[in-house]
C-alpha cells in the first residue's frame, strides 16, 4: 500500500514540477516575452497618439487586420470549452489530461480576441460608449454580450474543476500558500463537497455549448447580417463554428505538443491523445471543405455580378494566392497527414495542426478583406498593405497568449492531477460496466 | 497561543477575501444586468427594435445570473457541511 501511493506519488511529480523547479529556460521565455509586448504597447501608444492612420486600413478597406485577428482569436476559443465539455458530457476517459489545457486556452484568447474591437477603434476612451449609448439592434452589441458570457463562463468553468488541485498545492506548502488557500474556498474534499462540485461542473458543461456555439454564430452575424457581396450568406453561422472548432482543435494540439516536450509529459500526453484529437481534426477538415465549398458553389452558381467580383479576387485575383493557400493548409496538408496512419505521428500532427492554424488565420483574411476591397458603388478595387504597427500588434497578441500559458503552468497544474487520479481509481471499473451495457445480453439488474 | 491567533486571523481574513470575491462576481453580474436593461429602455425609447432588444435580454441575463449563482451554490456548499469532516483530497 505505502508502496503503491510512493508510486503515485512518484508518478503525479512530474504535473508538480513545473510550479515547483523554475529553470533558466522561463526566465529567458519570460523575458522575451515582456520585452515583445513592450515593445508592442509602445507602438499601441504610439497608434492612439497618431491616429489610425499608421494603419494600413483606408477607404474602402476599413476593417484589417484588427478584425481579423479578433475573429481569428475568438475562433481558437473554442478549443477550451467547446471540446473540453464536450468531451466531459461524453464521457471520454481520454479527455483528463486534455481538459485544463483546451480551458485555459479559452480563458485567455477570449480576452485577447476580446481586446482587439478596441485597438480597432483608434480612441480606446470610445467603449465606453458600448455603456451609455448602444444600441441592441446592432450584431456589434450582441458580440459583446455573448463574448462577455462566454468569457464568464469559461473562467467559472476552468476555475471550479481546478479547485481540488488548488487545494492540493495549499495542502502541499511551500510558496504562496495564502494564494491557494484563498482560491481552494475550503476545499477538503468531503463527500459532499465532492457532490457540490460534481454538480456545479456537470450544469456549466451543459451550459457553456449553446453559449460557445452562439458566440461565434454571433461573430458571423457582423458580416452575415450586412448586404455586402461575399458576407451575406445564411451559412456564415455554422461556417464560422465549424472553422472555430477547427481552428481550437489545432491550437489545443500545439499547446499539448509543446508542453509534452517541455515538461516531459510523456506519461499523460500519450500517442492516443494526439490520434484521437487528430482525427476530430481530420473530421473537422471535411466540415470545414463542405462548407467553403457550398459557400462558393452557391455564389458562383447565382452569378450575381458583385458576388462575382469577389469570387474572382479571391480565385484568381489579388488574393489567390491567399485563398488557395488556405485551402493547401485546411484541407491538403492536414487530409493528407491525417488520414494515414502512417503519417499521423506526433511530428506529423504538430504539421497538420500548424498548417490548419495559418489556414485558418488565412481563411479570416480571405472573408474579411475581399468583400470590401470589392465595393459595390462604382469605385476602384481597393488594396490593403497591413502596416507594422498591425504586424507588431499581432505578434505583441501572441506573444501574451504564449505568456499568459507560460504564467499559468508556473502557478496551477497544467493537466488536472485529481482528475487523473479519479480516472485511475474510478474509471476503469465505471468503463468496463457502461461498455457491459452496451453489449447485447440481458437486461441489466439495476434497470 | 500567537500562533493559534494568527492562525484564526489568517483563517478569517482569507475567508473574508474569499466572500469579497463572490461578492464581487454579483457585482459583476447586476452591473450587466443594469446595463443591459439600460440599453433596452434605451432602444424603446428610441424606437430602435424594442423586441430585440427584450429577446436578447431574456436570453442573456439568465445567463450570467446563472453563472453568480453557480458560484455561490459552490462556495456556500464547500463551507456548510464539509468544514469539520476532514478528508484527504480525493486521490490521497
Amino acid at each position: 500500500m505505502i508502496e503503491e501511493t510512493n508510486k503515485k506519488v512518484e508518478l503525479d511529480e512530474a504535473l508538480y514540477r513545473p510550479i515547483y523547479e523554475t529553470g533558466k529556460g522561463f526566465y529567458l521565455t519570460v523575458g522575451v516575452l515582456l520585452l515583445i509586448i513592450f515593445i508592442t504597447l509602445f507602438i499601441y501608444i504610439r497608434q492612439v497618439y497618431y491616429g489610425l492612420g499608421v494603419t494600413g486600413m483606408n477607404q474602402p478597406i476599413t476593417w484589417g487586420f484588427y478584425i481579423v485577428n479578433f475573429v481569428f482569436f475568438i475562433g481558437i476559443s473554442h478549443a477550451g470549452t467547446l471540446i473540453s465539455a464536450i468531451l466531459r458530457l461524453s464521457k471520454a476517459e481520454w479527455r483528463r489530461p486534455i481538459t485544463r489545457m483546451a480551458e485555459v486556452i479559452t480563458a485567455i484568447v477570449l480576452a485577447i480576441g476580446g481586446l482587439h474591437p478596441i485597438l480597432d477603434l483608434g480612441r480606446p476612451d470610445r467603449v465606453l460608449e458600448i455603456f451609455t449609448a448602444g444600441r441592441l439592434q446592432s450584431p456589434l452589441l450582441w458580440d459583446v454580450t455573448s463574448i462577455t458570457a462566454y468569457f464568464t463562463a469559461s473562467t467559472v468553468y476552468l476555475y471550479l474543476p481546478m479547485i481540488p488541485d488548488i487545494a492540493k498545492l495549499r495542502d502541499r506548502g511551500g510558496k504562496m500558500v495564502w494564494f491557494y488557500e484563498f482560491l481552494a474556498w475550503g476545499w477538503y474534499g468531503t463527500e459532499h463537497q465532492k457532490k457540490v462540485l460534481s454538480r456545479a461542473i456537470n450544469i456549466l458543461m451543459v451550459m457553456v455549448i449553446p453559449i460557445a456555439i452562439s458566440v461565434h454564430t454571433v461573430i458571423s452575424y457582423i458580416f452575415s447580417m450586412t448586404l455586402q457581396p461575399g458576407w451575406h450568406s445564411t451559412i456564415f453561422g455554422p461556417y464560422f463554428v465549424v472553422g472555430a472548432i477547427f481552428s481550437g482543435i489545432a491550437a489545443l494540439l500545439i499547446v499539448m505538443i509543446a508542453f509534452r516536450r517541455f515538461f516531459h509529459l510523456e506519461n499523460y500526453l500519450k500517442l492516443i491523445h494526439f490520434r484521437y484529437l487528430g482525427t476530430l481534426l481530420l473530421i473537422m477538415s471535411l466540415l470545414w471543405f463542405y462548407f467553403t465549398f457550398s459557400e462558393y458553389l452557391t455564389g458562383i452558381f447565382g452569378s450575381e455580378p458583385h458576388e462575382m467580383d469577389v469570387i474572382f479576387y479571391k480565385f484568381t485575383g489579388t488574393y489567390a494566392i491567399f485563398f488557395w493557400g488556405m485551402v493547401v493548409c485546411n484541407f491538403l496538408i492536414p487530409v493528407v497527414i491525417l488520414a494515414f496512419k502512417k503519417f499521423k505521428t506526433i511530428k506529423g500532427i504538430l504539421i497538420a495542426s500548424i498548417s490548419v492554424v495559418i489556414g485558418m488565420w488565412l481563411e479570416r483574411l480571405n472573408i474579411v478583406i475581399p468583400s470590401l476591397a470589392n465595393p459595390r458603388m462604382g469605385l476602384e478595387t481597393g488594396m490593403y498593405i497591413p502596416s507594422l504597427t498591425e504586424w507588431s500588434l499581432f505578434i505583441g497578441a501572441i506573444a501574451v497568449f504564449v505568456l499568459g500559458y507560460v504564467l499559468f503552468s508556473k502557478f496551477f497544474p497544467i493537466i488536472s492531477i485529481w482528475e487523473i487520479e479519479e480516472g485511475r481509481k474510478e474509471s476503469v471499473e465505471e468503463v468496463e460496466k457502461r461498455v457491459k451495457s452496451y453489449l447485447p445480453g440481458p437486461a441489466n439488474v439495476t434497470e | 497561543m500567537m500562533k493559534y491567533i494568527n492562525r484564526n486571523l489568517r483563517d478569517k481574513l482569507i475567508f473574508t477575501a474569499q466572500y469579497l470575491s463572490i461578492s464581487l462576481m454579483w457585482v459583476f453580474v447586476i452591473g450587466i444586468t443594469l446595463w443591459i436593461i439600460n440599453l433596452i429602455y434605451l432602444s424603446v425609447d428610441l424606437k430602435d427594435a424594442p423586441g430585440i432588444s427584450i429577446g436578447i435580454s431574456l436570453v442573456a441575463i439568465p445567463v450570467f445570473l446563472t453563472l453568480a449563482g453557480i458560484l455561490t451554490y459552490v462556495f456556500v456548499g464547500f463551507h456548510s457541511k464539509g468544514k469539520n469532516n476532514f478528508i484527504n483530497t480525493p486521490g490521497d
